[in-house]
C-alpha cells in the first residue's frame, strides 16, 4: 500500500480520479501487532489523507454501496483518489451471485442563479476582465472560447488548462502568474474570472509570487472550500465548471465587450517572451519539432528542465493534452508511467514523454512493463548528468553542491535492455525522424539528448 | 454463490471500468479470480507507484 502513496498523492494535488482497490490483513487481526505480512497499524488511516475518502469493507454487504460513493466523487464531485480495502477473509466471503447493477450516479452540480445574475452584471460593467482557466476549466473549454470572446478578455490558462484556448487566439495569454507582465495585468484588471484553479504557487516556478487581484473575484469551482483559500473571493460560486459557463453566457448578452483585450493580450505574450528563461531557446526548438512531427501529441511530463521552459511557453492544441508531475505535490519518476497510461487511454494520439536523467532513474524500470503492454510512445530524455534543478537552486543559494552531480547510466543500452527501442540523434533531422518512427511502434522508443551534444547545440541556435 | 472478491471485479465491469494496473500479491490474488469472467484489461507495472502514475496519466 505504502508504495502506491505517493503517486495517490500526485493524484490528489492534482484532482485526478483514481480507484485504488487493496487488500488488508483480516478483520481480527487487524491492529493486534502481530507481525504479519503488509501488517501497518493503521493502513487505512495511512492512506485516508491522500484520498476523497478511504473505507474499509467489513463486510460483503458494503460493497455495492461504497462503489457507488467512489464513482459518485469521480462522477460529481473534485476528482480525487478513492482508496477501498478488504480484508482477506472478507474478500473469500460468499455472495449471491446476482447482476452486478451500477448505481445511476449524481449529475454535477449547477451554479446558484442569484450568483450568477451578480457575476454577469460585473463582468458586463467591467472595462478590464481577465479570464483564469485552470485544470477544473478543462470541459468548459467550448463555452469558455465563447465566453472569453464575447467580453473580449484575455485569458491565462494554467499548466492543467493548457488547450483551453487554442495555441493562435488572439485573447490567448502566455507565461506563468508569476511573471510580471502577468502581476501587472492581475494588478490592473477590474474583473477577475477565475475557473477551476487553486492559484498554487507550482504554477509559477522559477518565481512562485503571491497572487494579487485587485479588481473583484468571481471564482468558480466544484470544492467549496477552494473558494475560501488564500484570499476571499467578491463572488464564490460552487458549481461544475461547464454548467457555470453555460449559465454566464445566457446571462451575458451578446456584444459585452471591452473592445481592446487582444491587443492587451498582444502586449502581454510579447513582455513574457522577453522574461522566460535562456534555456527555454533549446526547449521550445524541441517542441516546435514535437507539434509539427507528432501533430495532436499528448505530452506527459517529469520535474525537468524541459517541463518547466515548456511550462512558461508551450501552447497544447486542445485540452487534457499536457499535464506533468511539476505542479501539485511535485514527484520525481511521473512522467514516463504516466505517458505509457496516457496512451492506454488515448491510442489513437501520438504520445510524449519528457524526463530528466534524475527523474527517469525513478521509474525506468516501468519500459518493461510498457514492452509487455505494448505501448508505443516517444520517451525524450534530457540528459545533464546531474538533478540539474535543484543543482542550480544550491549554486543560488551558495549551498556546496553536494548529492546533485549523479553517475548517469548508458539510457540507449539500458533501454534496449528493457526491450525498447532506443538511441542518441546526432542532429535535428535524426530527432524527427526518431520521433516519427517512434509513432510507429508498438514499444516505447527512447531518444536521448544530451546537454552540449551536437544535437543540443543545433537546438538552441 | 460467489466470492465477494469475484463480485467485485464484476461490479467494476457494470461501472464501464476497462482497464487496471496492478501487481498481483498473496494478499490480493483472489482479486483476480474473478478477472478472466469480465472484459477488463490488467496491465501489470513493474512498481506499484508505476501503477498509480499509470492510472493517473490514463485519467487525467
Amino acid at each position: 500500500m505504502t508504495n502506491i502513496a505517493t503517486a495517490m498523492g500526485q493524484a490528489y494535488a492534482d484532482s485526478v480520479p483514481m480507484l485504488v482497490i487493496s487488500s488488508v490483513n483480516a478483520r481480527e487481526q487487524l491492529g493486534m501487532r502481530h507481525g504479519r505480512l503488509h501488517e501497518l497499524p493503521s493502513q487505512q488511516g495511512l492512506v485516508s489523507g491522500i484520498t476523497a475518502f478511504s473505507h474499509t469493507i467489513l463486510a460483503p454487504s458494503q460493497l455495492p454501496e461504497i462503489l457507488a460513493c467512489a464513482f459518485a466523487v469521480f462522477s460529481s464531485s473534485r476528482p480525487r483518489p478513492v482508496h477501498i480495502e478488504i480484508p482477506v477473509d472478507v474478500i473469500v466471503a460468499e455472495v449471491e451471485d446476482s447482476e452486478p447493477v451500477a448505481w445511476t450516479l449524481p449529475g454535477r452540480a449547477a451554479p446558484d442563479a442569484s450568483q450568477i445574475a451578480a457575476a454577469a452584471g460585473l463582468l458586463a460593467g467591467s472595462r478590464r476582465p481577465l479570464i483564469i482557466a485552470g485544470g477544473g476549466a478543462q470541459d468548459a473549454a467550448a463555452g469558455l472560447r465563447v465566453l472569453a470572446e464575447r467580453l473580449d478578455a484575455p485569458v491565462f490558462m494554467t499548466i492543467n488548462g493548457k488547450g483551453i484556448v487554442p495555441p493562435v487566439h488572439p485573447l490567448r495569454l502566455s507565461g506563468n502568474l508569476g511573471m510580471m507582465p502577468l502581476r501587472a495585468e492581475l494588478a490592473a484588471a477590474d474583473v477577475v474570472l477565475a475557473i477551476g484553479t487553486e492559484f498554487g504557487e507550482t504554477e509559477m516556478y522559477p518565481e512562485p509570487h503571491p497572487v494579487r487581484i485587485a479588481g473583484r473575484l468571481i471564482h468558480v469551482d466544484i470544492d467549496p472550500l477552494q473558494l475560501v483559500t488564500q484570499f476571499p473571493a467578491a463572488l464564490p460560486i460552487v458549481a461544475d465548471a461547464r454548467l457555470a459557463v453555460a449559465a454566464l453566457l445566457s446571462a451575458l448578452p451578446a456584444g459585452t465587450s471591452s473592445g481592446d483585450g487582444a491587443a492587451r493580450a498582444g502586449a502581454i505574450r510579447a513582455a513574457v517572451d522577453q522574461v522566460l528563461w535562456p534555456a527555454c531557446a533549446t526547449h521550445r526548438r524541441i517542441m516546435e519539432i514535437v507539434d509539427q512531427v507528432l501533430p495532436n501529441a499528448i505530452v506527459a511530463g517529469d520535474q525537468t528542465e524541459p517541463v518547466y521552459c515548456a511550462n512558461q511557453f508551450y501552447q497544447a492544441a486542445r485540452p487534457r493534452s499536457y499535464f506533468n508531475s511539476s505542479t501539485g505535490y511535485g514527484t520525481l519518476g511521473y512522467g514516463l508511467p504516466a505517458a505509457f497510461g496516457a496512451k492506454l487511454g488515448a491510442p489513437d494520439r501520438p504520445v510524449v514523454s519528457l524526463m530528466g536523467d534524475g527523474g527517469i532513474q525513478f521509474s525506468i524500470q516501468e519500459i518493461a512493463a510498457a514492452v509487455e503492454a505494448g505501448i508505443g510512445v516517444a520517451v525524450i530524455v534530457w540528459n545533464n548528468a546531474s538533478y540539474g534543478e535543484i543543482k542550480a537552486f544550491m549554486a543560488d543559494r551558495d549551498i556546496p553542491q553536494i548529492g546533485v552531480d549523479i553517475f548517469t547510466p548508458d539510457f540507449v543500452a539500458v533501454a534496449k535492455g528493457l526491450g525498447c527501442e532506443a538511441l542518441r540523434p546526432d542532429g535535428i533531422e535524426a530527432f524527427r525522424i526518431a520521433l516519427a518512427e517512434s509513432a510507429r511502434r508498438t514499444v516505447p522508443t527512447l531518444i536521448e539528448i544530451a546537454e552540449g551534444s551536437p544535437l543540443a547545440q543545433q537546438l538552441r541556435a | 454463490m460467489v466470492t465477494c472478491g469475484e463480485y467485485l471485479v464484476k461490479l467494476l465491469e457494470a461501472y464501464g471500468v476497462e482497464l487496471i494496473f496492478g501487481i498481483p500479491g498473496v494478499h490480493t490474488v483472489e482479486l483476480y479470480r474473478g478477472l478472466p469472467g469480465t472484459k477488463i484489461r490488467h496491465v501489470t507495472p513493474r512498481h506499484e507507484q508505476g501503477a498509480g502514475f499509470m492510472a493517473d496519466g490514463y485519467a487525467a
